[in-house]
């Protein structure tokens, strides 16, 4: 799932070039490879995509909206009419229907109630999460039926209102979070109106555990849960499965970081910062080609020798798709360092299917450990151990942070409440 | 009794509600600016009468009072006293509840009120610094960080703006805004003469908001239950600054988000103010007084501004918890008499506001007047809920027009807040637009959520300024280290003093 954002400011004055610069800045790390960003141009909205430059039509908007996107998914996810921008967090196949209604909305004198009325009408289907401008600087944002991505509103002083997928966004541009949507729920902007309303949501809400496993910064709020203690919860229920001591606990930057320190405090192992990355770019996994992420790898993953050389290593990582990341680490590890032991700790269960909505891209014939039993991958990784979270560790860490969570391509419908 | 009360607001039908609501025989006046149909009601019912006319001119008010000469005067907005009013009525022997000219520069003047806390040491107070000049403003701004740019003047809350400036990377834009605020706020205040700084600049903090109402003879001081008010125009505190959207009280005299301890601490600096501004301007502080507060992570209670007069709506919220004969403590405390008084609420009570105001509100007043709407008051009485009517006015065809701000306000209380929420969205569902022009309300104030979101603020601030009160440094934030020239500590305080304006 990519993430977006969307401003409305209620006063003149404001440049909104700096805000869109930093707010796609904050969500680079869930990848897509161009940038999108949409505003209000005299009676009609504008948009323009870019790679590594800049935006050169941009000019002066009370609303706008941006989004990072696979440069092969913006037809799926991007709708852009005169009358209307629509970004959706993932592809759907229902763009053009929710861009018809959101159009319709916006000439509505009521656009909320419509905007509840006619979304309601997708109750059993699986609608993405997405947010709308028009040339009236309305704003529209809303929250996917299913609760399967999340979305957040902030404000900053009497100024500004902006919404995203990702709650760093609202952090990085100062403003502070005022509420997180929830499933079906949405937000109708305008300088003289701001309407909450509900749409009706789906009867199986439950919000993607790749989300706060994986896809979120680590200082991101997702629905009221810091990802950071998330994730360190789940790396101390990795504790259990330390069956001989280690020397040190290394997490897979940068991921990774957080359950690492979970499976050093559960076990009383030194943690120790292992590798130091050379580029800056979008996580590996969210590469789009295999010789692209193996760049991405290599570049992430420079080792500070000392750390590892001649000791017992527990490596932790949050996942394991193709096992691609991991092969790296042990060869490199193994051979160039040379390591006594590497003992392998997964803060997840086994990766075994595709993800149906479209919020992950899991190519399903890739994925190891839908094919390979636990002593094969030992063996292809050339690790001497490996482990993995199991589905009560999970269910426990849900159950704490009161979340009810997807875990569809873990091969179960879900974790956590009233699963 | 005869009482003439002086203002046209939703303020003013609290204050109307709370005098004809007296044990003794009220015959009550109105000196309205428009027909506020509340206010007419109100009167028409006790035998009196509204005379609509400008409430800021001393020489309607005296025409007036001597015409139906009544035995005590209550001003209610803060206007009338910055030109006068409650001065001239004195002068000609009325009994006058609401503060002087002198006194009310506490409110009329921001950099007199915060210069008076700095003469005196008076704890809560903010550091800042004062211009009469547009360009020294701009200039300063350039290099102030993050503060808040007011107009030096009280002009009914507009004007300010709170431009947190925390992240260097949008520092750049944000000093064109704050810029820009200035050259607006010069703009709008030179249409006022009665001041001599124009711009406040002023040190940003953040935390929760309540106001401390009380009322003094200007001996005897007697405090009302704190209120929060919502300045935000929109749900989850988004968008404009407003006069208020709402406000909550109760129980007791606090708020579920403020201690017994902050309240003592409140209630000692707006004492500690009161004597000092007596002092300062060398005249007596008759009427109602209100320090606009913060629990700021600073100081703990920290003033963010006074008014010489009842909030609007935090008097509204207490309407219905309050208990004593309200009209004798305004007669007292005219008369230099409130000693040994004491005013009885009920306390296990709370209560919650709502304003309801036509869309485009505050902003686009032009088109936010002019609307037909009605109210069924029965209905919302039949909830135990109060109707307060603000900025409408009735006109000749017998209907009620909105005029751009505020137009009612629902007070409900119970006891419990979720109780009295469910009563205040219930009755503001009762007003209605007849030309379809959309109303709005906070649906928000009073929620659960709401109070549950500014209990966790207010542990948030509490941290912070129980620890500076344990280090000793209560106060102390704008310390500055240049090298080459050492600690500089406060550098935004205007070494300039207040003169007197008048």
């Amino acid at each position: 799932m990519t993430g977006f954002f969307s401003i409305l400011f209620f006063e003149s004055g404001w440049d909104v070039r700096s805000f869109l610069d930093y707010g796609l800045s904050a969500l680079k790390h869930r990848g897509g490879s161009l940038n999108l960003v949409c505003w209000r141009q005299n009676d009609r909205v504008a948009c323009e995509k870019y790679e590594n430059s800049e935006p050169q039509n941009l000019s002066h908007s009370g609303v706008a909206l941006a989004t990072r996107v696979d440069s092969r998914k913006v037809s799926e996810q991007v709708v852009s009419r005169d009358r209307l921008a629509l970004v959706f967090d993932r592809p759907s196949k229902y763009s053009d229907e929710v861009a018809d209604i959101v159009e319709k909305a916006f000439t509505s004198t009521k656009p909320y109630e419509d905007l509840a009325k006619h979304l309601s009408v997708f109750r059993d289907v699986d609608i993405p999460t997405f947010t709308a401008i028009s040339p009236r600087e309305e704003v529209v944002v809303w929250r996917s039926n299913t609760g399967l991505t999340p979305l957040a509103i902030g404000g900053y002083g009497f100024d500004m209102v902006v919404a995203s997928t990702e709650s760093s966004v609202i952090e990085v541009l100062d403003a502070d979070i005022r509420k997180h949507l929830l499933p079906g729920e949405g937000l109708y902007l305008t300088r003289k109106r701001v309407k909450l309303f509900n749409s009706e949501p789906s009867s199986k809400c439950r919000l993607c555990l790749f989300e706060l496993l994986y896809t979120a910064r680590h200082d991101s709020i997702v629905d009221g849960v810091c990802a950071y203690e998330f994730r360190k919860k789940l790396g101390e229920k990795l504790g259990k499965y330390l069956e001989s001591r280690v020397d040190v606990v290394i997490g897979v930057p940068e991921t990774a970081l957080p359950y690492a320190v979970g499976l050093s405090h559960s076990t009383g192992t030194p943690l120790e910062f292992g590798f130091v990355n050379t580029a800056r770019e979008a996580r590996s996994m969210l590469r789009e080609g295999v010789r692209d992420k193996l760049i991405a790898v290599h570049l992430k993953l420079n080792p500070i020798r000392r750390v590892f050389e001649g000791k017992s290593v527990a490596i932790v990582d949050d996942s394991m798709v193709t096992g691609s990341t991991l092969k790296t680490v042990a060869q490199l590890l193994r051979y160039r360092i040379g390591v006594r032991e590497l003992h392998v700790f997964i803060a997840s269960p086994k990766l075994v299917d595709t993800c149906p909505y479209d919020v992950v891209a899991l190519d399903p014939g890739t994925l190891i450990s839908a094919y390979l039993d636990d002593s094969s991958i030992e063996k292809y990784l050339d690790v001497d151990s490996l482990h993995w979270l199991r589905d009560e560790d999970i269910d426990s860490v849900a159950d704490f942070f009161r979340v009810r969570l997807c875990a569809t391509c873990f091969g179960r419908d879900a974790v956590g409440e009233s699963r | 009794m005869k009482v003439l009360l002086v203002g046209s607001g939703g303020r003013e039908h609290a204050l109307a509600k709370l005098i004809t609501s007296s044990q003794a025989s009220v015959k009550l006046y109105v000196l309205s600016d428009y027909v506020n149909p509340g206010l007419a009601r109100e009167s028409e019912i006790t035998g009196g009468k509204l005379f609509a006319a400008a409430t800021t001119s001393p020489e309607n008010a005296v025409k007036i009072a001597e015409l139906v000469s009544p035995d005590l005067v209550v001003v209610g907005p803060e206007e009338p006293q910055f030109h006068g009013v409650v001065d001239c009525l004195k002068e000609r022997g009325f009994h006058v509840f609401g503060a002087s000219r002198r006194c009310s520069s506490i409110e009329r003047s921001k950099v007199f009120a915060r210069y008076l806390m700095w003469k005196y040491n008076i704890p809560g107070r903010l550091y800042y610094i004062a211009f009469k000049s547009l360009e020294e403003a701009r200039e300063f701004a350039k290099y102030a960080g993050d503060v808040v740019v007011k107009p030096a003047r009280q002009v009914g809350g507009k004007g300010v703006r709170v431009i947190k400036d925390t992240k260097a990377f949008l520092s750049e834009v944000r000093h064109q805004v704050k810029s820009e605020s200035i050259a607006k706020t010069f703009e709008e205040i030179n249409k006022y003469r009665d001041i001599d700084y124009v711009v406040l600049v002023e040190q940003r903090v953040e935390g929760v908001e309540y106001t401390a109402q009380v009322i003094t003879d200007g001996s005897s001081i007697l405090p009302l239950p704190l209120v929060q008010d919502y300045p935000h125009a929109y749900e989850l505190d988004l968008g404009y600054e407003t006069g208020g959207m709402g406000c909550i009280s109760g129980p007791e005299h606090l708020l579920p988000f403020i201690t017994h301890e902050e309240y003592e601490t409140t209630q000692k600096i707006v004492k500690e103010v009161l004597e000092k501004l007596q002092e300062e301007v060398r005249d007596r502080y008759t009427g109602a007084f209100a320090g606009q507060m913060m629990l700021t992570g600073l100081w703990g209670p920290t003033v963010i501004e006074y008014y010489s007069r009842f909030g609007d709506p935090e008097i509204s919220c207490l309407l219905p918890r309050i208990e004593s004969d309200f009209l004798e403590v305004f007669d007292r405390a005219a008369r230099g008499a409130l000693s040994g008084v004491k005013i009885d609420f009920s306390e296990e009570a709370v209560g919650v506001v709502k304003a309801v105001a036509p869309a485009g509100y505050p902003v686009f007043k032009d088109e936010a007047q002019g609307h037909p709407v009605v109210a069924d008051v029965e209905r919302i009485r039949s909830l135990g809920c109060e109707l307060l009517y603000a900025s409408v006015e009735l006109r000749s065809d017998g209907r009620m027009y909105t005029r751009g701000s505020r137009a009612f306000e629902v007070v409900c209380s119970a006891d419990s807040y979720e109780e009295a929420y469910r009563l205040s969205e219930m009755a503001a569902s009762y007003i209605t637009s007849l030309d379809g022009w959309p109303l709005y309300h906070r649906g928000d104030i009073g929620s659960g959520r709401l109070i549950d979101e500014r209990v966790r603020e207010a542990e948030r601030v509490r941290r912070v300024y129980r620890s500076k009160q344990f280090r000793g440094t209560l106060g102390e934030f704008f310390t500055v280290w240049l090298p080459g020239r050492g600690v500089v500590e406060n550098p935004l305080l205007s070494p300039l003093g207040w003169e007197h304006e008048d």
